[in-house]
């Protein structure tokens, strides 16, 4: 196992920056996520961490050693891709077998190996069969047998789950997140589905147009997004425009925003001109007209537009002096019914509100 | 830049392009266009000899092309719109006389439409006639046997086409009440365009450089017929000069036809002749159903004729001026078989022909598909161009560019390798639109995840591609075969004596008016053919269901 540096490295494709100075550190044993939109540049980082590409400017260390300027082959890297590559002229067990192979493990241990990582992977009962004989999420832990079996120094997955249905994804994700626990192998993760990054990281690099926006633990990127762009990417949020209007204290300050003014525990920052005010909706409070907050400052009031009934949670927008506010209430069967045009009041916790700047 | 197994290959490749593509070709240019001919050329153009080929091979060809697509696009719509009875089998059948030269098809209508031919003896007998009718003998002789030996040029690409339309788009179009021949004219024909015009330019490319068609049936007053005898009797120099201009301007024309064409005409497409899969057919009833399938059968029975009769032909012993031969034998073919050089010829040029063709079509075509570097697209367009370029072009720039006083080149041109050489050059089209398909379809990460593994390039490509690519390489190779097999009109240039190939003695029988000798040949080149070209098709098949 090693650790693995990336430092300012740059990729152009013709006209097209795919990667503009990107530098990550992964340490042994973790498993990093790249996540993004499509076009954000994770696979490109991905592959020239493999070798398939070499950056156009920076360098790439697995431990002490630059490894930028060599060839995929000379890297000892496990790749699992998007559409598995599984060899269709070969049975599961070449499959496997392959990189072992070219490694000269003698026969003895071969067979001991691939058999090993099948009963980890539950598909003994496939050694004999070929791929196309197989289901996704067979074929997809097949792959990542045939990655894994050649110890490789760093374990690297692009959109590994993203050709899978919904239920099985959930059981290969575990899976892969359990094998690389107890392999210890360090491992990079490059998926565009944000709980699918949640779950499975240690940590996550938010990537955006070519850059690492944000480098976190899930909670970190979650609760503290550093940009607006981490903080919409990744699960829903309500952003309003806001300007400070006076400090209260140490920690808090109060800003005239388009729904009205919100105070906002701050943490001692200091901000000049405009911000950004973000809170999640499942942290706003909801009251009815007949049942109002007692609370009297970061009251807002509103009126019912869309509601959403998603069975173990209701989602409503309110309109906020023509500004829409998403709000999430769980456990909706205890809540009673809402309608659009009911009048209502919002309630939003000062410790709630996260000021961004970019 | 690091030396690897696909830079090695890409200069390799693009030496062979340079040697056996460009520098010929520019030989011949170059010694039209040169200072000392440049006024010649001015004054041949102006020639009454020239302007008057020129006029006739125009007439013959746009009445080819014309008649041929009048039986070819409905032929092919026909076909692909309705239940037809043996559908496949009339596909294949369609698909056989377009590997055979045409000029085959002419001495078969020597003997059932000539003068005391089949047909004017019958009717003669039945006393309908008192003399017999001229039917071929002519420029519209020449048209009539062009047109049905290349129908099926139209009709293979337009189907091709058909195959690939949306049948939604036509269902669109009813829906928004379009009758069917409005629909026909602004949704069905532009979605045909692209094969129907490669057709359109195949037919007519062919039917205007073909010389071996008119010279069968006797008609020299055409460009192609003139140029070759000028070049290949050379007389003296100026002869050999004024067909070398000759054969220089129907580049030019069809150069200049190409670039016309060409913006319907995909270059990665038309060389793959799969067989297409019938679609949704309409089911045809009563008189239709009759009247439909009998207008395929006799365009069939038309189309194969000529390949049918050959066979009556090469079984003939003696004719008297019968309708049919009074006496059948298999003598002919003890004949030809007595002297095997031609066939050992055309079994060895085309074995390293198609060898050659094999490894660039495997490696090239891998290099070109899978790298970035901008020899590629040099090497790409010129191994596709191949495909236009007429064989009297490339006959005659051959026969120059490797003629004895040039060093080192007329080495090679005086040794037989230089047939296969061009041969593979002329064909390679074929092995290298398959090889294309073929590496399109495999995804870069099966590669890919070989690198990661530790496997080197030129490793992963025979133990990871080649085992999933080798079918429709292979069944490139054997169209390339077939195609080197049947080659004339390149051959018939640069051959020296003891070099004859099975198709050069063909035509040099049917000159010397042994023409069941001949048909013998074509029966043994068209059976051949045939066998190869259903070995080809399952293997493409079995490749596809992989």
């Amino acid at each position: 196992m090693v650790s693995v540096r990336v430092e300012d490295v740059w990729m152009v494709f013709g006209k097209v920056n795919a990667l503009r100075g990107v530098s990550l550190q992964v340490e042994e044993g973790e498993l990093v996520t790249l996540l993004g939109p499509s076009g954000c540049g994770k696979t490109t980082l991905l592959r020239i961490i493999s070798g398939l590409y070499r950056p156009t400017k920076g360098r790439v260390y697995f431990d002490s050693e630059d490894v930028t300027d060599k060839n995929p082959w000379e890297r000892n890297v496990g790749l699992v891709f998007q559409d598995y590559a599984l060899w269709p002229h070969m049975t599961v067990y070449d499959n496997i077998a392959y990189g072992l192979k070219i490694r000269n493990v003698p026969k003895d241990e071969m067979n001991e190996r691939i058999h090993r990582i099948a009963s980890v992977l539950r598909i003994e009962e496939l050694l004999d069969r070929y791929p196309h004989q197989l289901s996704g999420g067979q074929q997809q832990r097949v792959a990542l047998a045939r990655a894994v079996v050649i110890n490789p120094s760093v374990l690297l997955l692009d959109e590994p789950l993203s050709n899978l249905d919904a239920k099985i994804r959930i059981n290969v994700r575990t899976e892969i997140r359990k094998l690389q626990k107890e392999l210890k192998i360090t491992s990079i993760y490059v998926t565009h589905d944000q709980e699918e990054a949640l779950v499975i990281s240690d940590k996550i690099a938010v990537m955006n147009q070519g850059i690492i926006e944000q480098i976190g633990s899930p909670l970190e990127i979650y609760n503290l997004p550093a940009t607006l762009f981490v903080a919409d990417f990744v699960g829903q949020i309500n952003i309003v425009k806001g300007k400070t209007n006076k400090k209260l204290g140490e920690n808090e300050v109060i800003f005239d925003t388009d729904v009205g003014p919100l105070k906002v525990h701050t943490g001692g920052e200091e901000y000049s001109g405009e911000v950004y005010l973000a809170f999640r909706p499942e942290n706003v409070e909801l009251y009815r007209q007949n049942n109002p907050p007692v609370n009297e400052e970061n009251v807002l009031e509103g009126t019912i537009d869309t509601t959403q009934y998603l069975g173990n949670l209701l989602r409503l927008d309110v309109l906020v002096s023509e500004k829409k506010i998403r709000v999430e209430l769980h456990n909706p069967a205890k809540r009673g019914i809402y309608s659009p045009g009911e009048k209502v009041y919002l309630y939003i916790p000062p410790t709630m509100i996260h000021v961004l700047t970019k | 830049m690091r030396i690897s197994f696909t830079s090695i290959t890409r200069v390799l490749i693009f030496l062979y392009v340079i040697l056996f593509i460009f520098y010929p070709l520019a030989y011949l240019i170059i010694y039209v266009v040169s200072p000392q001919s440049i006024g010649e050329v001015f004054s041949f153009l102006k020639s009454d000899l020239f302007l008057s080929s020129l006029r006739n091979s125009i007439y013959v060809s746009i009445l080819t092309t014309f008649f041929a697509t009048l039986i070819g696009l409905p032929y092919a719509y026909i076909l692909h719109r309705y239940k037809i009875f043996g559908k496949n089998f009339v596909l294949s059948a369609t698909f056989m006389p377009t590997m055979v030269p045409p000029f085959v098809g002419a001495l078969s209508i020597i003997f059932l439409l000539g003068r005391f031919g089949t047909i004017n003896l019958l009717l003669l007998d039945w006393k309908l006639i008192d003399r017999p009718i001229n039917f071929i003998y002519g420029m519209h002789g020449v048209i009539f046997v062009q047109t049905i030996t290349l129908f099926p040029w139209i009709a293979i690409n337009v189907y091709n086409s058909l195959l690939k339309l949306d049948r939604s788009l036509e269902e669109a179009a009813e829906s928004l009440g379009a009758n069917p021949l409005r629909r026909f004219l602004t949704v069905t024909l532009p979605g045909i365009t692209p094969g129907l015009m490669t057709g359109l330019f195949m037919v007519f490319s062919f039917a205007f450089t073909d010389y071996a068609t008119p010279i069968v049936l006797g008609q020299y007053e055409l460009l192609a017929p003139q140029a070759f005898v000028n070049i290949q009797q050379a007389i003296d120099e100026s002869r050999v000069r004024v067909g070398t201009y000759m054969v220089f301007f129907m580049l030019i024309i069809i150069v200049a036809l190409f670039l016309v064409t060409k913006r319907y005409i995909s270059l990665k497409e038309y060389a793959s002749l799969r067989l297409p899969r019938p679609v949704e057919e309409i089911q045809l009833r009563g008189a239709k159903k009759i009247a439909l399938n009998f207008l395929i059968y006799f365009a069939l029975f038309i189309g194969l004729l000529p390949h049918l009769f050959v066979f009556i032909i090469s079984l003939s012993r003696a004719w008297s001026f019968t309708p049919l031969p009074t006496k059948i034998s298999l003598d002919n073919f003890a004949t030809i078989l007595h002297e095997p050089t031609p066939f050992i010829n055309t079994a060895l040029y085309a074995t390293i022909g198609t060898l050659i063709c094999f490894l660039i079509g495997t490696f090239g075509a891998y290099v070109v598909t899978r790298t970035k570097h901008p020899l590629n697209d040099i090497i790409d367009s010129a191994l596709s161009m191949m495909f236009v370029v007429p064989g009297i072009v490339v006959g005659t720039s051959f026969l120059f560019a490797f003629k004895k006083d040039i060093p080192i080149m007329g080495l090679l041109g005086s040794t037989w390798l230089i047939m296969p050489l061009m041969l593979a050059t002329r064909r390679i089209t074929y092995t290298i639109r398959y090889s294309y398909a073929t590496y399109v379809t495999i995804r870069r990460s099966q590669e890919e995840a070989a690198y990661v593994l530790g496997e080197k390039p030129l490793r992963t490509l025979l133990k990871i591609v080649m085992p999933n690519a080798i079918y429709g390489i292979l069944a490139g190779t054997i169209f390339s075969f077939i195609e080197i097999v049947n080659e004339l009109t390149a051959s018939l240039f640069l051959y020296k004596p003891g070099w004859e190939t099975v198709t050069i003695q063909m035509f040099v029988k049917i000159t010397a008016g042994e023409f069941p000798i001949s048909a013998a040949y074509a029966v043994i080149l068209f059976l051949t053919s045939i066998i190869l070209a259903i070995i080809a098709m399952s293997i493409a098949n079995k490749g596809t269901k992989k």
